[in-house]
């Protein structure tokens, strides 16, 4: 079982250095660029928001939302209850926690490489006209 | 004649034919600045210079469905549409956080002008390329009809002819209006479109979004004037249906459960997954002009989306407590404008504006489309296949020819209207998220994704949505989501899309771990940090 499950992690990461395939070696991660490192940990965090996200605004809605009563329910500012509570309000956290994450925690970097450096002449695409 | 029923003046469409010129107006001031690089870097991507303003109220393109079939759902079903539309207040993070610095900095490593280019070239795979730029057309050309016949339907609500039952002492028929409609529609946005391309459809969309925006506003606290307070535009929606339209599932006469828990979890999936990989999105993102630009789109998309849905949801509400009888659902938008502004000095005019949103999500929508299979047919298919060497000029009038094409399929498939746009729109978006999504992540952040994986990717999550809207197509209605007979199966009650990303990771990464790693050179080009001189 262990030894299933480190070749299978193996497949599916970069294979060793020295390979005895070297132009089929995938490269190591400390030669990943900083946009690639950084898009990453963004994305992690995105996805937990969006996690955090569907579970209380589904899971609220779900328990308050679901098999009410037209007595039961109130009215806030024209939005029945769960739907204030459970989607209005959220969506106003998810705007100032968007605008934390956007000017607080996505970081700046240049998109543009040298071109040549990167090997863009290794495109075998026809020209561009 | 119904109350609702109102006359329309003939300022209401000069309104709509000033926005119409207007937009034309930008696609020639678009093919002007589009004339600085090459002819398919300038129409298909823009130059890669989308500012904030730009990227942020086009890169999710908000459609037909955004003020047709949304408020239509609304109208019909009542308060929980909102959470069937509530994954919108993730979808500006989501959409901007996840992919663009990667898509941005790949198409620029790569040279890649479409996102079949960019799979071409991070997989040195033209299969992937090809395969890629076929099923984008296909989901597309749903998408085109569908919001074809929006644009049309809008057009035949504001022709200032008599009210119904004297239209035939007239001599016109409301059918001839929609082919009337039809035509304009489609000579406008074909013929802009095909003069500034990529930049055309941005600057446009943008223009629109704007005006959608204060179009929206506007209608909002016309229908507050009206009402009084939204609480009585509640209360009196409930006495005109039941109980069930303030709580969920929604309200359905006919006893559906419109949206269960199940499928409201889905639309989590749904509008998320449909933002991150909807082709055009994706070729927006890699036009994007830097990282500070994609920064500002986070929080100008959020308070955008803020201010459209959650109003239209207000809006529709009252809807349905002044026009409880609403023969086209469809139309809620347009008849809420013109009857909101009926006494009011100058309201043709004023529901004019208001007319212009719907209209313009359209417009943005079909260029926005346009572009992109313009651009696959050309630059994904004949120039890599057919013939390499094209010259500018070949190119530009296989451009034309192409959109042209699209065009005239879209009126013929419109001779006889598509039914259940928002059913289309939902499945087409789910669909194309459920292909793409997988294999642009596998692209941008995992080095060991082979081209044999993302096409396996692409072709799982395609196959699972059309699969389960076949079976959807031929098995009894569950009385489960909208009443329409364009519906997919509900395996375990969710969303195909769940499913289809599912298929798709999994065939993505077992079919990657099974095949030969990529070429260590292509996976530096891509990942690697470039060297210092």
């Amino acid at each position: 079982m262990r030894s299933f499950f480190t070749t299978a992690i193996s497949a599916l990461t970069v294979c060793e250095s020295g390979s005895e395939r070297p132009g089929e070696c995938v490269m190591q991660v400390d030669h990943e660029d900083s946009v690639v490192r950084s898009s990453r940990r963004e994305a992690v965090l995105v996805l937990g928001t969006w996690l955090a996200a569907t579970a209380y605004t589904v899971g609220y809605c779900t328990f308050y939302g679901y098999e009410r009563t037209w007595q039961s329910v109130t009215l806030l500012w024209g939005f029945p209850d769960w739907v204030f509570w459970g989607i209005v309000c959220p969506w106003l956290v998810c705007l100032g926690w968007s605008w934390w994450f956007a000017y607080r925690f996505m970081s700046d970097e240049p998109l543009e490489d040298t071109a040549e450096a990167i090997g863009a002449a290794g495109s075998q695409g026809p020209q561009d006209v | 004649m119904s109350e609702y029923a109102q006359p329309v003046g003939y300022w209401t469409l000069s309104v709509l034919v000033v926005f119409l010129v207007a937009s034309v107006w930008l696609a020639t001031l678009a093919q002007r600045a589009m004339r600085k690089a090459s002819f398919l870097q300038g129409y298909f991507l823009g130059n890669s210079g989308l500012g904030a303003w730009a990227l942020a109220l086009t890169a999710t393109v908000q459609s037909g469905g955004t003020f047709m079939g949304y408020p239509s759902l609304i109208y019909t079903h009542g308060w929980v549409v909102s959470l069937w539309i509530a994954s919108y207040m993730v979808v500006p993070i989501t959409t901007f956080g996840v992919l663009a610095k990667r898509m941005a900095q790949l198409s620029r490593r790569t040279g890649a002008i479409t996102v079949p280019d960019l799979f071409r070239e991070r997989f040195a795979s033209p299969a992937a390329g090809l395969i890629s730029s076929l099923l984008i057309m296909f989901f597309m050309v749903f998408m085109i009809v569908a919001q074809f016949k929006a644009g049309a339907s809008i057009m035949k609500v504001v022709w200032p002819v008599p009210p119904a039952g004297e239209s035939a002492a007239t001599g016109t028929s409301l059918d001839s209006l929609f082919l009337i409609g039809l035509a304009l529609f489609t000579v406008t946005v074909v013929g802009y479109t095909m003069i500034g391309g990529f930049l055309a459809a941005v600057w446009t969309d943008l223009f629109q979004s704007v005006v959608m925006w204060i179009g929206v506003l506007l209608l909002l606290l016309l229908t507050l004037w009206h009402m009084g307070s939204f609480d009585v535009a509640t209360q009196t929606a409930v006495q005109h249906t039941s109980a069930a339209f303030a709580t969920a599932p929604g309200y359905a006469p006919d006893g559906r459960e419109f949206l269960t828990p199940g499928l409201a979890l889905s639309f989590f999936f749904v509008w998320v997954f449909g933002g991150v990989g909807s082709p055009a999105t994706l070729v927006r993102l890699m036009a994007c002009k830097d990282t500070r630009t994609i920064r500002r789109s986070v929080v100008l998309l959020s308070v955008y989306n803020v201010t459209i849905y959650l109003p239209l949801l207000l809006i529709c509400v009252a809807a349905r407590a002044v026009m409880p009888d609403l023969a086209v659902s469809d139309e809620v938008v347009p008849r809420m404008a013109l009857w909101t502004t009926r006494d009011l000095w100058g309201g043709s005019l004023l529901a004019g504006l208001i007319l212009v949103a719907p209209f313009g999500a359209v417009m943005a929508t079909v260029s926005s489309y346009l572009v992109v299979i313009a651009s696959g047919m050309v630059r994904d298919v004949y120039q890599r296949f057919v013939r390499p060497s094209a010259t500018a000029s070949e190119l530009r009038w296989l451009t034309y020819a192409t959109m042209v094409v699209v065009g005239v399929i879209a009126v013929a498939a419109n001779l006889r209207p598509v039914a259940y746009l928002q059913a289309i729109i939902v499945f087409c978006g789910s669909s194309a998220a459920a292909t793409f999504v997988v294999p642009a992540l596998m692209a941008t952040f995992w080095r060991r994704a082979t081209a044999a994986g993302a096409v396996s990717a692409m072709l799982a999550g395609a196959a699972t949505s059309l699969a389960l809207l076949i079976a959807g197509s031929l098995l009894p209605d569950p009385m489960l989501g909208p009443a329409t007979r364009f519906r997919s199966y509900y395996l375990f009650g969710l969303e195909p899309i769940v499913w289809g990303l599912l298929a798709s990771l999994v065939f993505g990464v077992a079919v990657s771990a099974a095949s030969r790693p990529p070429d260590g050179r292509i996976v530096e080009r891509c990942f690697g940090t470039p060297p210092t001189d």
